[in-house]
C-alpha cells in the first residue's frame, strides 16, 4: 500500500509538477487547451498530436542545432516554426486518413499546433540539452499538456453532454450544462481545476508552495511602477479626433448614398462586427491567450502589444492571401497539368507558405521601423519579435483563405480579430489593475485573470444573441 | 569597411537562407509522400460518406458488421458494398442550371440523386454548400438534402461538411437532431424554434446553445429549396 502510494506520488509528480496548463506559474498552451476539450475524442487526438509533432520535429531539428544556434533568436524562431509547421501538416495528413470523423471535426485546432507555445517552447529549451534529457522534457511537458486536456474533458463532457468517449455515463434525466461545452464554459472549467487542484497539489506535496508573502509583494510593486504621466494631448488633436469619428458615423449612417461603397459595406460590415465583437478570435475561438494572459499585467504594454498585433495581423493576412491565391495555386494548376495525379500544394504546403510570409514579413517590417522610425522601433519593436509565435496571426490567415473568403472579406476579418485582441487586451489589464479579487500569489493572479475572460466571453456571447441586422 | 560589413551580412542571409531550404526540405519530402499515400484515402472517406447518408435516407440497406469488442458495439461497414448498392439503385441527373439567372457558381448545374423502386420515384436528393452562413463565417457549410416525389416533405437531412465550434454547433451531425427532420414539410418554409415543447409540422427544435448555426442552417435549407423548386419548374415547362 505504502509503496502504491509512493508510486502515485512519483506520477503525479513528473506529470503535474510544472504542468504548464494546470500548475506552472507562467502558463502556456491554453488556447487548445480551452478550444477543444468539450469532448474526449478531440482532447485525446490533440494530445497524440502535440507529443508527434514536438518529438518529430525536436529529431529533426537537433542535428542542426549548431547552426541554429548561431542563428539569432528571431532567426531560431522562425526556423524551428517552418519545421514544425510541416510536421503538422504531415500529422493533419495522418489524422484525417485514419481518424477522418474527428479530424475534421477539429481541423482548425490541429493546424495550429504550430503556434502552440508548448511545442516552440520545448524544442527551442530542449536544443540545449543533450538528446535524451531534452525528450524527456518534451515527453514530460507534452503527456502533461495532454493530462491536462484530460482532466478538461473530464468535466466538461460529462456536464454538458452526458457522456464519455460518446459512452453515456450519467442518466437521460440529468440536466445538462450547456455552459460547459461552449467557449465560456472553458474559460471556467479551466479556472475551476486550478482552484480547486492547487490546494490539493500544495498538500500532497506534488506542488512545491511559494509562499504568499513573495508573490504578494510582487504584484503590490506592479501598479507603483507602471504609473505613467498621463497621455498629452493637444486641443487640436482631440478636435481632430472628434471630428473624424463624426465624419465616420455621417458616412456609416448615409452610406446608402454611394452605391459601390455600399456593396462593399453591406458584405463586410457584418464579417467585421462578427470578427470584433460575436466571434472572436479570443473570446469565441479562444485563441491568443498566453500572450494575453502575460502583457495584460500592464495597461502600458497591453496597448503596445494590441497596436503591434492589429499591424501585424491586418497586413499579413492581406499578404498571406495574395500569395496562396496567386501563387500557391497557379503553381499546383501548373504542376497537376505535368504529373499524372493531381498535385494540390495548397493543400499539402500552406501552414509553411503561411509561416514563412509571416516571418519574413515581420523582419521586414522589424528592419524597415528600424531604418525610418526608431521612435516606433524603440517602444514595439520587442512585442514585433514576439508576434511571429502568437498564435492569432497564424489563425486569422487559416481560418479565412483555405475555405475561399475573399481578399476583402479576409483583410476586414485579419483586422477584426486584432482589434478584438487589442480591446480584450487592455480591457484585462484595466480589470487586473483594479484587483477585484485580491489573488494570494501569482500562480491564483493568472487563473483569476482566466475568471475574468470567462466573464468576459459571456458577457460577448450575450451580445451576440441579440439581432442587430 | 561599411560595404564589407553589408556584403557579409548579405552572404550570412544566403547561407541562413540556404541551410533553412535543405533543412526543411526532408520534413517536406516526408510529406508530400505522405500526401500521395492519404489523399485517395481521404477522397475516398468523403466519397463513401456521401453515398453511406445518401442510402441511409432513402431506407436502403446495405451490409454492415456489428462486431462486439470489450462489450463496446461497434458497426463496420463495407465499403464496396456500399458502392455497389449505390451504383444500383440510385441514377445520377445533372440539371442545367442556366434558367435560372444569377446563378454563376455550378455551372456545371446540380447533380440530383433519384432513387427508383419498382419504377417509382421514391425521393430526389441534392448537395448544398454555401459559405459563411453558419457561426464559423469564414467556412462552408454542406448539406444533403433529400425531399419525396412532391418535392416538400422532407425525406431526410445529412450534414456533409462544416466547420462550427465541436460540441455546439457542431451537434449538427448528432443523429437526434437530424432524425426530427423526417416528415417535415418545406412549404412555404421551414423553421427552427426553441423552447417549445411540440412543435408544428414546418418545425423543428433548433440546437441548445448554437443559434448562429441553427439560423444559417433555416436559412440555408429555405435558399436551397426556393432555388431547387425554380430550377425543376423551369425543367419541366
Amino acid at each position: 500500500m505504502n509503496v502504491l502510494t509512493r508510486y502515485i506520488r512519483l506520477i503525479s509528480k513528473f506529470f503535474l509538477r510544472d504542468n504548464y496548463i494546470m500548475t506552472a506559474a507562467a502558463g502556456l498552451g491554453f488556447c487548445s487547451a480551452l478550444a477543444v476539450t468539450n469532448k474526449m475524442e478531440n482532447s485525446l487526438t490533440m494530445g497524440v498530436g502535440a507529443v508527434f509533432v514536438t518529438c518529430g520535429s525536436f529529431c529533426m531539428v537537433y542535428p542542426f542545432r549548431k547552426l541554429i544556434a548561431a542563428s539569432g533568436t528571431h532567426h531560431k524562431i522562425s526556423l524551428l516554426m517552418i519545421i514544425v509547421s510541416v510536421f503538422v501538416a504531415i500529422f493533419n495528413l495522418i489524422a484525417q486518413a485514419t481518424i477522418p470523423r474527428i479530424a475534421f471535426n477539429i481541423k482548425a485546432y490541429i493546424d495550429l499546433i504550430t503556434t502552440n507555445c508548448i511545442v516552440l517552447a520545448v524544442v527551442a529549451e530542449g536544443l540545449t540539452y543533450g538528446f535524451w534529457d531534452a525528450q524527456k522534457k518534451i515527453l514530460k511537458a507534452c503527456l502533461g499538456y495532454t493530462i491536462a486536456l484530460i482532466f478538461m474533458a473530464l468535466m466538461r463532457e460529462p456536464l454538458g453532454f452526458g457522456t464519455i468517449m460518446n459512452i453515456r455515463v450519467l442518466p437521460e434525466n440529468f440536466p445538462v450544462v450547456v455552459l460547459m461545452i461552449t467557449p465560456v464554459g472553458g474559460f471556467f472549467a479551466l479556472a475551476l481545476w486550478r482552484l480547486m487542484l492547487r490546494p490539493l497539489f500544495v498538500k500532497t506535496g506534488v506542488v512545491l508552495d511559494e509562499g504568499p508573502s513573495q508573490g504578494a509583494a510582487e504584484i503590490e510593486e506592479v501598479p507603483k511602477a507602471s504609473k505613467k504621466p498621463r497621455l498629452k494631448m493637444s486641443k487640436m488633436f482631440i478636435i481632430t479626433i472628434v471630428i473624424g469619428a463624426f465624419l465616420l458615423i455621417s458616412l456609416i449612417v448615409n452610406i446608402k448614398a454611394v452605391s459601390s461603397l455600399n456593396k462593399h459595406f453591406i458584405a463586410l460590415f457584418p464579417i467585421f462586427l462578427g470578427a470584433l465583437l460575436f466571434d472572436g478570435i479570443v473570446l469565441s475561438k479562444l485563441l491568443g491567450i498566453c500572450p494575453l494572459l502575460n502583457k495584460s499585467r500592464q495597461i502600458d504594454a497591453a496597448w503596445k502589444m494590441g497596436l503591434a498585433v492589429v499591424l501585424v495581423v491586418t497586413l499579413s493576412t492581406s499578404l498571406n492571401w495574395i500569395v496562396y491565391n496567386m501563387v500557391l495555386i497557379n503553381a499546383s494548376n501548373y504542376l497537376s497539368t505535368l504529373s499524372p495525379i493531381p498535385i494540390r500544394l495548397e493543400k499539402i504546403f500552406y501552414l509553411t507558405v503561411f509561416i514563412v510570409t509571416i516571418a519574413t514579413f515581420v523582419q521586414i517590417l522589424g528592419v524597415l521601423l528600424r531604418r525610418f522610425a526608431m521612435d516606433v522601433y524603440r517602444q514595439m519593436g520587442q512585442f514585433l519579435e514576439l508576434i511571429t509565435v502568437n498564435c492569432i496571426v497564424l489563425a486569422s490567415s487559416t481560418f479565412t483563405i483555405p475555405p475561399g473568403m475573399s481578399f476583402w472579406g479576409a483583410t476586414t476579418t485579419a483586422f477584426g480579430f486584432g482589434l478584438h485582441w487589442l480591446m480584450v487586451c487592455v480591457w484585462l489589464a484595466v480589470l487586473r489593475r483594479q484587483r477585484l479579487f485580491v489573488p494570494v500569489n501569482s500562480w491564483d493572479e493568472d487563473t483569476i485573470a482566466i475568471l475574468l475572460l470567462g466573464f468576459m466571453a459571456a458577457i460577448f456571447t450575450g451580445i451576440g444573441m441579440i439581432k442587430i441586422f | 569597411m561599411i560595404e564589407f560589413k553589408i556584403v557579409n551580412e548579405f552572404r550570412l542571409f544566403i547561407v541562413r537562407g540556404i541551410s533553412i531550404c535543405l533543412i526543411t526540405a526532408i520534413p517536406g519530402t516526408i510529406l508530400l509522400a505522405l500526401y500521395f499515400f492519404t489523399s485517395p484515402m481521404i477522397a475516398e472517406y468523403h466519397e463513401i460518406k456521401l453515398k453511406k447518408s445518401v442510402l441511409e435516407i432513402f431506407d436502403i440497406p446495405y451490409h454492415t458488421e456489428v462486431k462486439k469488442i470489450l462489450g463496446f458495439k461497434y458497426e463496420k461497414i463495407d465499403k464496396e458494398d456500399i458502392r455497389d448498392i449505390f451504383d444500383e439503385s440510385i441514377t445520377i441527373e445533372t440539371l442545367s442550371s442556366r434558367y435560372v439567372a444569377g446563378q454563376p457558381k455550378d455551372k456545371e448545374g446540380r447533380k440530383l440523386f433519384k432513387y427508383f423502386k419498382d419504377r417509382k420515384l421514391q425521393g430526389i436528393g441534392f448537395v448544398v454548400t454555401k459559405f459563411g452562413y453558419g457561426f464559423n463565417k469564414a467556412a462552408d457549410i454542406s448539406l444533403f438534402i433529400c425531399v419525396g416525389p412532391d418535392l416538400e416533405t422532407i425525406k431526410g437531412i445529412e450534414t456533409l461538411d462544416h466547420s462550427e465550434t465541436p460540441g455546439l454547433g457542431g451537434r449538427m451531425t448528432e443523429e437526434e437532431f437530424k432524425k426530427q427532420f423526417i416528415g417535415k414539410k418545406l412549404k412555404p418554409k421551414i423553421s427552427f424554434v426553441r423552447g417549445k415543447e411540440t412543435v408544428g409540422s414546418n418545425e423543428v427544435h433548433a440546437i441548445t446553445g448554437a443559434s448562429y448555426t441553427s439560423k444559417g442552417m433555416e436559412k440555408i435549407i429555405n435558399e436551397a429549396m426556393e432555388t431547387f423548386w425554380k430550377e425543376m419548374g423551369a425543367n419541366r415547362g
